[in-house]
């Protein structure tokens, strides 16, 4: 079966190859449990808009031939993640946040782990910097920490700021 | 995630902590801290999937006592005395890191038993520094003896971390120079104790990983009270001498025994008791240089006893026979000015520290690599040596006297099993010569075992490239070549000429090359054909900033393919077009570290054709990784 069809949430159909859409553990899965044998089969995507959709398949289509990440050796003292993103990944990824959320919570749904990881790569990469206030603004989170809550964290976090 | 932000952000949409802790995850712990004075969302997402990190001081400590989430915790210059016993808390229970450095009197050995004690839960304790200059006081809250107090509160259970994998101890005390008779042996004398005891607690363990420094390794020890918390009957081969006289007041050791002895302890108790566990070892030897000691017999200058600091290698003689994986028996070999690590099946180091003293005898370097290499069928061997600072006029690597025609690499030849090198070799001076086969580098890399399929080195020099137009041969090729199983090759170049443009690549006959281009490549992997990764590496110096008239840090230039318009000369790094046909290459990936998120630029080869845009980086260090399928 080298194509299927994915059904987007808003109703429509996109006929994408199977080897294409092979990152997607959710997608695979959801073809051998459907036993979908037929090009003409559809793959039922309900948390996942057309737009967005077509997104995630964009990112999968260059990354198709990507060889499988190699995953830290056990033993490894721990690190922090990689940071690496490639240029092609960076021009992709220039997208407005309600977007970029959206493409988080498509390939979380869609469990591909390289795009979850560039999504939030890139929005850790939004954080970095910033300090509590303007990450409130940034994303409209409100502080609903209390005044007592505010005061312990900041003695918590007292020797953050020590150089 | 909760609903907490308004407008028509999606933040809040993110309805799963786990993808929002995926974020957090890509922040260092300092900075991750910080992010909980967000929202309560995000400070419980924080505390709960990496733990809160804590700075412990004297004056936070009560209201911390009350927090659960607590599962780092940094006690730095701490001078609360605890008591002689803390009963396990929230708080101490749920700590698996405890980082506890520099704590000041009245704080002192026994003082932080207590504290270890009730953390019953630790995965990593980290001790520094325990007792700092201010110690004259140490004594007068807490019981003077540590046997008094193990008689009243270390009752029960002997096992204190049943869930410990990682110890780390830095012990940086010099002695005040002032602090000299019975009041600086009484400190001298709890901190071997007070290391005897917490060595004793660890062996009963499940120790994976050890890490101790001593910077300052020399102690006023009663050996006698030292190895009579430890196990006497494992230092039976030290000898009667060290059990005392029958007063019980340490005897009058040679100078020799009691460094012998010191160096041995930690690996001789963790050697056997933690013999299935342990696969990490990391000890760290400093020379006394500056120290005036005391021993019991008197005074004397550290420089009568320099010559008595030697170290000691330990291998595993076990798995020497074969038994690779565990650290059973230790068996030392007397080397000079080195340290060595075990890094038990995976890897070997051999560290000389920075700058106090000269490598005045590298000939030591040879016996412990050759013995201990036969251990090492699996393993990779990482070596770090570093040659005194050199003035800029000295001119070493053509010298007789330098570090690498010290290096006989002929021993590994011996080793045919060995398959990882690791060999890198600091502050070579620059080369401003052209260097020809007879020169003891290649001659040693000549000597490689053949069944190398790993190798990261130190080039001291340039690669020489037999001018031969675009099909040129490199002249280190010619000493690789036999390494056919080699798989990834690693070179680093620290201290390339100014005078050069080019950090690995030069004509044989004068002319230099100024650009590195396909194929020069091509010459350089067609002698390997296992190669998967090759990897250039090489660090700009504020030397060699200056050298040319671009602005570049790095003046020197790759070029992977020829130059496409509108590009800004040769200075700049473009995309590569390989030949698939004969390179099979997938990625070329250039790596710039210098700016913060990296952008890897990854060309793919489609059909023998480059298909990604050139997108120019000028790179302060550059890695070239080429990954071949």
């Amino acid at each position: 079966m080298p194509f299927v069809n994915l059904e987007s949430s808003d109703g429509d159909l996109v006929k994408v190859d199977v080897d294409v859409i092979k990152c997607s553990v959710t997608i695979n899965a959801l073809i051998e449990h459907l036993g979908l044998e037929d090009d003409n089969e559809v793959v039922p995507l309900q948390n996942v808009g057309t737009e967005t959709l077509h997104k995630v398949l964009a990112w999968a289509k260059h990354h198709k031939d990507d060889l499988p990440s190699v995953d830290d050796d056990e033993d490894d003292p721990p690190r922090e993640r990689r940071t690496d993103i490639t240029t092609w990944d960076a021009n992709f990824i220039k997208m407005e946040q309600i977007q970029l959320f959206d493409l988080i919570l498509a390939a979380n749904y869609l469990d591909i782990s390289g795009l979850l990881d560039l999504g939030c790569k890139i929005v850790a990469d939004m954080i970095k910097g910033k300090t509590a206030d303007e990450i409130r603004t940034m994303f409209n989170i409100v502080n609903d920490l209390t005044p007592q809550e505010q005061e312990q964290i900041r003695k918590e976090n007292e020797w953050c700021e020590e150089k | 995630m909760s609903a907490q932000c308004g407008g028509d952000t999606k933040f809040k949409d993110i309805p799963c902590e786990v993808i929002v802790s995926k974020i957090f995850a890509y922040f260092p712990p300092r900075e991750r801290q910080l992010l909980r004075a967000v929202s309560t969302t995000w400070k419980s997402i924080i505390d709960d999937f990496f733990g809160q990190t804590v700075h412990i001081t004297n004056k936070n400590w009560d209201s911390m006592m009350s927090s659960r989430d607590i599962f780092y915790a940094r006690f730095v210059n701490w001078t609360r005395d605890l008591g002689n016993h803390i009963e396990p808390s929230d708080f101490t229970v749920r700590i698996k890191t405890l980082e506890l450095s520099s704590p000041r009197a009245p704080v002192h050995y026994f003082g932080i038993l207590p504290l270890l004690k009730s953390c019953v839960n630790l995965s990593t304790l980290s001790i520094g520094n325990v007792i700092g200059a201010y110690v004259k006081d140490f004594d007068t809250d807490m019981d003077t003896s540590l046997d008094s107090w193990m008689a009243t509160y270390d009752q029960g259970n002997p096992v204190w971390f049943p869930n410990l994998e990682t110890f780390k101890f830095i012990d940086n005390w010099a002695v005040p120079s002032a602090s000299v008779g019975s009041y600086a042996q009484g400190c001298c004398q709890r901190k071997s104790e007070f290391i005897a005891f917490l060595f004793k607690k660890l062996s009963l363990t499940k120790l994976k990983r050890l890490q101790v420094e001593f910077h300052n390794s020399f102690w006023w020890i009663s050996l006698r009270d030292l190895f009579t918390l430890v196990e006497p009957h494992q230092f039976e081969t030290i000898g009667q001498s060290i059990n005392g006289d029958e007063n019980g007041d340490p005897q009058i050791f040679s100078k020799e025994s009691r460094y012998k002895t010191l160096v041995q302890l930690p690996l001789r108790l963790l050697g056997k008791t933690l013999a299935t566990t342990l696969n990490f070892v990391e000890i760290q030897y400093h020379t006394i240089l500056t120290v005036q000691c005391q021993f019991h017999t008197g005074n004397f200058a550290i420089n009568g006893i320099r010559q008595l600091s030697r170290f000691k290698s330990f291998i595993s003689k076990d798995a020497s026979e074969g038994k690779c994986g565990r650290l059973n028996y230790l068996q030392a070999q007397e080397i000079h000015n080195l340290w060595a690590d075990v890094l038990n099946n995976s890897q070997f180091s051999l560290k000389e520290f920075d700058g106090e003293q000269t490598f005045d005898t590298p000939d030591h370097l040879l016996p412990i690599l050759t013995n201990n290499v036969c251990t090492l069928q699996n393993t990779r061997i990482l070596t770090t040596l570093s040659s005194p600072q050199l003035d800029e006029d000295d001119d070493v690597v053509a010298d007789e006297d330098a570090l690498w025609d010290q290096i006989d690499f002929r021993r590994f030849q011996k080793q045919q099993k060995l398959t990882h090198l690791s060999f890198i070799v600091d502050k070579i001076s620059p080369s401003n010569v052209e260097l020809c086969d007879a020169h003891p580098f290649f001659r040693h890399i000549k000597d490689l075992p053949d069944s190398l399929v790993y190798l990261e080195m130190s080039c001291p020099i340039h690669l020489t490239i037999k001018d031969e137009g675009d099909n040129g041969s490199l002249g280190f090729c010619d000493c690789l070549g036999h390494l056919k199983n080699l798989k990834e090759l690693i070179l680093w170049n620290t201290s390339y000429s100014s005078e050069l443009n080019s950090p690995w690549f030069v004509v044989n006959n004068s002319k230099q090359v100024t650009m590195i281009k396909p194929s020069h490549i091509e010459a350089f992997i067609i002698n390997f054909p296992n190669l998967v990764s090759l990897h250039f590496n090489w660090t700009c110096t504020q030397e060699s900033k200056n050298c040319c008239e671009c602005s570049c840090d790095l003046c020197t230039t790759v070029q992977l393919q020829e130059e496409e318009e509108g590009s800004s000369g040769s200075k700049n790094i473009c995309d590569a077009v390989f030949d698939k046909e004969i390179f099979k290459m997938e990625h070329v990936k250039y790596y710039d570290p210098s700016i913060q998120t990296q952008v890897i630029k990854r060309v793919k080869i489609s059909d023998g054709k480059c298909v990604k845009n050139a997108k120019t980086i000028v790179p302060t260090r550059l890695c070239v990784n080429i990954i071949t399928s």
